[in-house]
């Protein structure tokens, strides 16, 4: 068996800083330091074999202090989730479920139903770290899947292939890579039989296989033949000589940005067609030399808006994150198509602008200075102090010697002459644009 | 017979949907999704008190929304229009009955775009 | 139902909660180290003879029936017995007797007298589509492709457009426009130039000002090859740029306003802000090449038609005046030419609610002191509706796009638009 490298240099905050930041949202105050202490094998290990869930800190609730209604009201959908991957004490399950949610990109405006979305939604945790084939068979029955990709319109008289088509070009093997157009229209045939019941007022409801709508006749895909059905379908993908190699590199992508090398490359496909479980290659990634000494990557929006309110220690208290992360170009539950996110496409100057708004949002309840009135904690005339003020706020995040000296130089320019009123008023205006700037530097924009 | 299936599969919802109310401090939520030519509620039944009615268009047109209970006396409560994508909010104190929703664009209602929601006590 | 072409983000009206406009830079995903200002420093010096093209749109589906009403077709009041003009009600149209504009167009009419207007009375596309999205789709992607995902202006930007110029494509707006999509050139979204801002709770005057400055100074710190670093890098320095090329057009202090040589409409919409606002980026001699927007309202008129019509096409129409105004006060009228279209008319025959729904061929007008100022197309007639009791389309909006291509903006129409030949290539310059 081809053996795949392992990250053999020091495990220190900085490199479990960004295991939690890859493989979660970042981390919790003090997480970084004492994920350090277990070790690369440790620290891995828990977060692939992690403890029963429990939620760290407070209930979610909207800008009224109202509870969620995930299924009934817009964008507490977004929300609900936002906050699960603020609160969760298994960061890497929660970062999965977004990994097949961009996988298996099934939008609620094709869906039309928050509550179907949700159901899917639970769907994908549950096969977080398990079986992909049990995923994939799973997702094809699912409800909100079979509306998205109209599953429910593929019937025998009048085929659909729109499932069949990204089961393999977006799920399994990649596009035009190992199948045929033959190949799509024989697979909407073996897909056929999945309906629904229109219930007024309700939409579909109802889902289940319908032998009689199931066209029984030979199929032939992959150049096999045979009375395929749905599962077959499944089946004949992730056995294709092809899906693995797609597989690795395709969950390879989402947690570290440069392909694996051959070698790498050789050793996960092996150990994924055992028997096709997610858990032990994501094991084998997360150990890799690659995450630890290769480049950055950006954080997804909502990556980077859960890691702000763990640093910070907050609870989703405001609406607001809804839009915001919209305007940074990931809205959960809302995927632009089929195809997912595009990852290299997270910071062009539109989205920074999104984050710069994210971070004044998120920095708002520490704002420091007089507020209604009231007189806010007195800021030290210190650049010094300032600069590590903000650091801590923000849980202490590793940045690069140039940044600190540039946000330095900021505080010291802004506080250098300012006598009289300003000796009073600048130091919490100084201190304030210190962490929004700490908050945008390119440093907390990637891990 | 029509009206008691309606109401048997109201209530067999009701019950499904409980856990799933939002009401410890009295405010319930539904959604109305609204496409070409459907009216789709999240939710068959709310309890009765206030209700925040949220209307999502959906679809590729311009659509609206009407509430009325089938009550004696009642008023119908009309929504804004919305264009594709746009959404908007109201709450409603509502008291137990059935209520009629639907889209008063010429047609819609013609064409699906009507519910009932269940308001129970 | 076809994806908007653009960055991946979903069509939405959503309002976002009063937040201050940025300049938001779409693309150029390649982007290199270079600073964008000097860039657009660049592209400025190199075309001062720059033509530029205005895309306004109208949205909805504007009804072309109203926008130029047949008052002198027997027929028009039959199928609007509600809705039809009366003949006078608006000025007459010098080019077809049987036409009269909207009274509301009457700053249009004035403009058409002067030779300023090129009239489509009759524009679409065969197999017309009578949804919103696909045929909007079809409009902003210059084909009738629902898989396209690049706008045919973006197109024309990957193919003569510079890497470091994110303002060669404007969107006036919250978000892209569409049209503007590219798939390699950097274009850009800002919804008034006087509104470019980076606010920060609790911080302001000269503070505010280092700390925006201190943004292009962390990313200015090198990223050692690092693609991640990089690209965060870019971002921060491009969105810092751009802050400062837009300076002259943030309001300070006392001045609220951008001062404009002529006078708008009045009022707090968005439009005629941002044509003022237009007229005096390309005063300033910014490198703009495309620029999209918005006309105020909608026109997806299937009831309170009338009203709704009258009021929108009134603020619409007296801003273009305005701009073409301010255009010529300032010089640079040779140098501009304005689309105005829509996704399609409304159908002939008004529906019970005193109002249209939705139909096949629809009105659109090209205004400049550059253009021929003669009609495109034919006004098609109320007597051969389609099957469907539509306008048939007597002029195509691809070969429309064909003549905008080469003989405005000097390109290759064939590499842009799909199948261009196939369609006629009206005259529309002087």
């Amino acid at each position: 068996m081809a053996t795949i490298p392992a990250y053999k240099g020091p495990f220190r905050t900085s490199e479990a800083e960004r295991l939690l930041w890859r493989a979660g949202f970042g981390p919790r105050r003090g997480q970084a330091a004492s994920l350090a202490r277990l070790g690369l094998d440790g620290a891995v290990r828990s977060l692939t074999h992690p403890p029963g869930e429990r939620w760290i800190g407070p209930r979610p609730h909207d800008d009224k202090g109202r509870p969620l209604a995930p299924a009934d009201a817009y964008g507490h959908d977004h929300l609900w989730w936002l906050d699960r991957m603020v609160r969760t004490r298994r960061p890497l399950v929660e970062r999965m479920t977004l990994v097949w949610h961009d996988w298996f990109a099934t939008s609620n405006a094709g869906v039309g139903s928050q509550k179907l979305m949700l159901a899917q939604n639970r769907l994908l945790r549950r096969y977080a770290l398990g079986s992909f084939d049990h995923l994939l068979v799973a997702i094809t029955a699912n409800p909100a899947m079979l509306i998205w990709l109209s599953g429910t319109d593929n019937r025998k008289d009048a085929p659909n292939e729109n499932y069949g088509r990204e089961l393999m070009e977006l799920f399994t093997l990649g596009e035009g890579n190992g199948y045929t157009e033959r190949d799509v229209r024989e697979q909407a045939r073996a897909l056929t039989g999945w309906t629904s019941t229109w219930k007024h007022g309700k939409g579909q409801t109802d889902f289940r296989f319908d032998q009689k709508r199931h066209d029984t006749e030979t199929k032939t895909v992959f150049g096999k033949q045979g009375a395929y059905s749905w599962r077959d379908s499944v089946s004949l993908c992730v056995h294709h000589k092809d899906h693995a190699p797609f597989f690795v590199r395709k969950l390879w992508s989402y947690f570290i940005p440069e392909p694996p090398d051959a070698r790498t490359q050789a050793g996960l496909e092996e150990l994924y067609r055992k028997e096709f479980e997610v858990r032990p290659v994501l094991e084998a990634i997360l150990r890799h030399p690659a995450l630890y000494s290769g480049p950055r990557m950006v954080k997804p929006p909502v990556v980077y808006i859960a890691g702000l309110l763990r640093g910070l220690n907050r609870g989703v208290d405001t609406s607001a994150w809804v839009w915001l992360s919209e305007g940074a170009g990931q809205r959960l539950f809302y995927p632009p198509n089929v195809a997912g996110w595009d990852d290299s496409r997270w910071l062009d100057t539109n989205a920074f602008r999104g984050r710069w708004y994210i971070a004044n949002t998120a920095l708002e309840k520490v704002s420091l200075g007089d507020r209604k009135g009231k007189k806010g904690p007195k800021v030290p005339n210190d650049p010094e102090a300032i600069v590590k003020g903000a650091l801590a706020v923000l849980g202490n995040p590793t940045i690069r010697p140039e940044t600190r000296s540039e946000l330095l130089a900021f505080a010291r320019g802004s506080l250098k002459g300012a006598t009289g009123w300003k000796a009073e008023s600048y130091p919490p205006l100084v201190a304030n644009a210190v962490r929004q700037l700490l908050a945008v530097s390119p440093d907390l924009q990637t891990c | 017979m029509r009206w008691l299936v309606i109401v048997l599969t109201a209530a067999l919802a009701a019950v499904a949907a409980l856990p799933a109310s939002a009401g410890t401090e009295g405010l319930s939520f539904v959604q109305v999704v609204e496409k070409e030519f459907t009216l789709t509620l999240s939710r068959p039944s709310v309890r009765a008190g206030n209700v925040s009615l949220e209307l999502v268009n959906f679809g590729m047109d311009t659509h609206d929304l009407v509430v009325k209970g089938t009550m004696a006396g009642a008023k119908p409560m009309k929504f804004k229009q919305l264009d594709p994508r746009g959404r908007t909010d109201r709450t409603l104190r509502l008291t137990p009955g059935r209520y009629s929703l639907w889209c008063s664009i010429p047609g819609h209602k013609a064409k699906g775009m009507h519910a009932t929601l269940l308001v129970k006590k | 139902m076809p994806m908007p072409a653009g960055t991946g983000l979903d069509r939405r009206t959503f309002v976002a909660r009063g937040v201050g406009m940025a300049l938001a830079v779409y693309g150029g995903s390649a982007l290199r180290p270079q600073i964008f200002d000097e860039g657009i420093a660049a592209a400025a010096a190199a075309g001062p003879e720059q033509k530029v093209l205005v895309s306004v749109f109208l949205d909805g589906g504007a009804d072309a029936l109203s926008l130029l009403a047949p008052t002198g077709d027997p027929l028009y009041r039959q199928l609007r017995p509600r809705l039809a003009l009366a003949a006078g009600a608006g000025p007459a149209f010098a080019e077809d007797p049987i036409l009269t504009w909207h009274p509301s167009l009457a700053p249009l009419a004035q403009l058409h007298g002067e030779g300023k207007v090129n009239v489509m009375p009759g524009i679409g596309y065969d197999h017309p589509n009578q949804s919103h999205f696909t045929s909007r789709h079809f409009w902003e992607v210059g084909a009738a492709d629902e898989r396209l995902s690049t706008g045919w202006l973006g197109r024309y930007l990957d193919r003569v457009g510079k890497p470091d110029n994110p303002l060669q494509g404007l969107s006036l707006d919250w978000s892209l426009q569409p049209s503007l999509a590219t798939a390699r050139m950097p274009v850009a979204a800002v919804d008034a130039p006087d509104r470019y801002d980076f606010w920060a709770r609790g911080v302001w005057g000269e503070v505010s000002d280092r700390m925006v400055d201190t943004i292009g100074r962390l990313g200015a710190i090198g990223s050692d090859g690092d693609p991640g670093l990089e690209a965060a890098s870019d971002a921060a320095r491009q969105s810092v740029r751009l802050y400062d090329q837009l300076t002259p057009f943030r309001p300070k202090d006392d001045r609220k306003k951008l001062v404009s040589p002529v006078a708008y409409p009045p009022g707090d919409d968005a439009f005629p802000r941002r044509l003022a606002g237009l007229a005096a980026m390309l005063a300033a001699g910014l490198p703009l090449r495309v620029v999209a927007l918005s006309a105020p309202g909608g026109y997806d008129t299937h009831d309170n038609q009338a009203q709704d019509l009258t009021d929108d096409l009134k603020l619409t129409a007296a801003s273009l005046l305005a701009f073409q105004r301010d255009l010529e006060v300032r010089g640079l009228a040779d140098r501009v030419l304005v689309h105005v279209w829509t996704e399609f008319g409304r159908r002939a025959k008004e529906n019970g609610s005193g109002g249209t729904d939705h139909g096949a061929a629809g009105t659109g007008f090209l205004i400049g002191s550059r253009v021929a100022g003669t009609m495109i197309g034919e006004f098609p007639g109320l007597a051969k509706l389609d099957e469907d009791g539509n306008l048939r389309a007597t002029a195509d909006f691809r070969g429309l796009y064909g003549a905008i291509l080469e003989d405005w903006l000097g390109t290759d129409a064939e590499a842009i638009i799909p199948g261009a030949r196939k369609f006629t290539r009206p005259t529309i310059l002087r």
